[in-house]
């Protein structure tokens, strides 16, 4: 895999939100602004990428070779949920103003299936005759996370602005008030960016 | 009758997906056919009855600034119990999940029953809780499922827990044309003669139809086995893909049908839930 492919494929056709149906409870919960989209999407980022490191790290050195495979989805739960904690803690102390912007989105992160899907995807092995391979180097793994959440927030970004004028339009039918027509026009920017699923890279 | 309301409240008005719009990833990752629904589904009620029954055990004795962890290693143990027990005894159904089995982890409906009821409730209560609510989860689920697999690709594919397919239904017709070739090509199958087989499926080839699955699957058989079910089977869903009716709308078994079917689904229940309260109101402000 080349890295330009590892981008193009999450930032576009592969989107988290608009093919693999990720991340979709804080995608209808936090679109309604522009600014809290913004704020999700860059916590997310952070809380991604850290949380991708140190699971890559603990499969690779500890659970695979102690043969302990089958903890994993316990111990990479617990490591999301303390590293959320510590974040949290640790902005409060000394990035004040991080923290205030991030405010509340960040103990929501711990259940967003985006970050332990993407822990999962890039701890897969293969076991051939008792050789294990990584399918992510260090580095593809750094970029799929950090461009799989940037893929995030793009998609909530750009639906928090259409948002803004969903939900001020008053011709909208009473019933499709609200989350069903959010989820209409999502549809309609899924198939904008299943256009690119024809690159071939 | 408090048991059975507790039950309905979640199908109705407390449906998860509908109503409460929890776990939503599920819903649309899983619903591109109805025999993933449904394992879905059975995998959901499974972890949210254990979850539900040991937490309402365990919530007195919780200390209330810790328990959103220990519900989640609760889970999280389910869960790979469950995935494990899936993936031994149903491996048709652990593999056409993937890794949304795994994710039941962070379904919001797990946690949300087990921070909002379970915790709150006796053992029996959240028993018939877990019950409500995957059954409104099921119900929601199979719908968009139906709709999306229906509409979408015009057959309905039964599998068995092995993932083997057991059954090709077609429910939308194919055009005029089309249902000809489709009938001559299944009783060919079904009397069993290889040779006239390939002199049919080159015929058709010829006057352009796109039979390249069809002759890829026959490439595979041999005369052994030429005849059987298994055979049969595969061979039908090689001749359903091959066909398309001009009737299906193939964009709703894409990724954007799903987000438009759930749309519809959620605007239809909520508009019928709400227009029969409405006349609940009114009856009753008559009888006043």
């Amino acid at each position: 895999m080349s890295i330009f492919a590892i981008i193009i494929a999450c930032l576009f056709s592969s989107n988290i939100i608009l093919s693999n149906f990720l991340g979709i409870c804080p995608f209808l919960g936090i679109s309604k602004k522009p600014s809290n989209a913004i704020g999700m999407g860059l916590a997310l980022t952070f809380v991604v990428t850290m949380s991708a490191i140190i699971c890559f790290a603990l499969e690779k050195y500890i659970l695979v070779p102690l043969g302990l495979d089958f903890l994993q989805l316990v111990i990479f739960i617990l490591v999301i949920a303390a590293f959320v904690q510590f974040v949290e803690f640790f902005m409060k102390k000394y990035l004040v103003s991080l923290y205030k912007a991030l405010g509340i989105y960040l103990p929501l992160i711990t259940t967003n299936c985006v970050v332990l899907f993407v822990a999962q995807k890039v701890a897969a092995y293969t076991e051939l005759n008792g050789v294990i391979t990584f399918e992510y180097t260090f580095i593809n793994m750094l970029v799929y996370a950090i461009f799989t959440s940037l893929g995030y927030m793009l998609v909530i970004t750009l639906f928090s602005f259409i948002r803004v004028r969903i939900d001020s339009n008053k011709e909208t039918p009473e019933a499709f008030k609200g989350n069903s027509i959010a989820l209409i026009t999502t549809s309609l920017m899924a198939l904008a960016f299943a256009a690119f699923m024809g690159l071939s890279l | 009758m408090k048991k059975l309301k507790i039950i309905l409240n979640g199908i109705i008005n407390e449906n998860p997906t509908f109503v409460l719009f929890l776990g939503m990833c599920p819903v649309l990752a899983t619903s591109s056919s109805i025999y993933s629904a449904i394992g879905m589904s059975a995998c959901v009620f499974l972890v949210l009855l254990m979850s539900n029954i040991s937490i309402s055990l365990i919530a007195k004795f919780t200390p209330s600034e810790i328990r959103i962890p220990v519900y989640i290693v609760i889970i999280a143990t389910i869960v790979t119990a469950v995935s494990l027990f899936v993936n031994a005894y149903a491996p048709g159904i652990y593999t056409t999940l993937g890794s949304y089995l795994q994710l039941i982890v962070v379904n919001c409906i797990i946690l949300g029953r087990a921070e909002s009821y379970a915790s709150k409730n006796s053992v029996v209560n959240s028993i018939m809780d877990a019950i409500g609510i995957s059954l409104g989860f099921f119900f929601a689920l199979t719908i968009v499922a139906a709709l999306r697999e229906i509409l979408g690709t015009g057959v309905i594919t039964m599998k068995d827990l092995e993932g083997n397919v057991t059954s090709i239904t077609r429910i939308i017709p194919l055009a005029k044309e089309d249902k000809v070739v489709y009938d001559a090509l299944i009783t060919e199958f079904k009397i069993g003669d290889v040779n006239s087989l390939k002199e049919l499926i080159s015929e058709y080839s010829n006057n352009g139809y796109n039979l390249s699955k069809i002759t890829k699957e026959l490439k595979v058989i041999t005369d052994e086995t030429y005849g059987t079910k298994e055979v049969v089977d595969a061979l039908k869903l090689a001749a359903n893909q091959s066909f398309s009716s001009p009737y299906e709308i193939g964009l709703l078994a894409q990724p954007s049908g799903a987000f438009l079917v759930l749309g519809f689904c959620v605007a239809g229940f909520n508009g019928a839930r709400k227009a029969i309260a409405n006349k609940k109101a009114a009856k009753a402000a008559e009888s006043k």
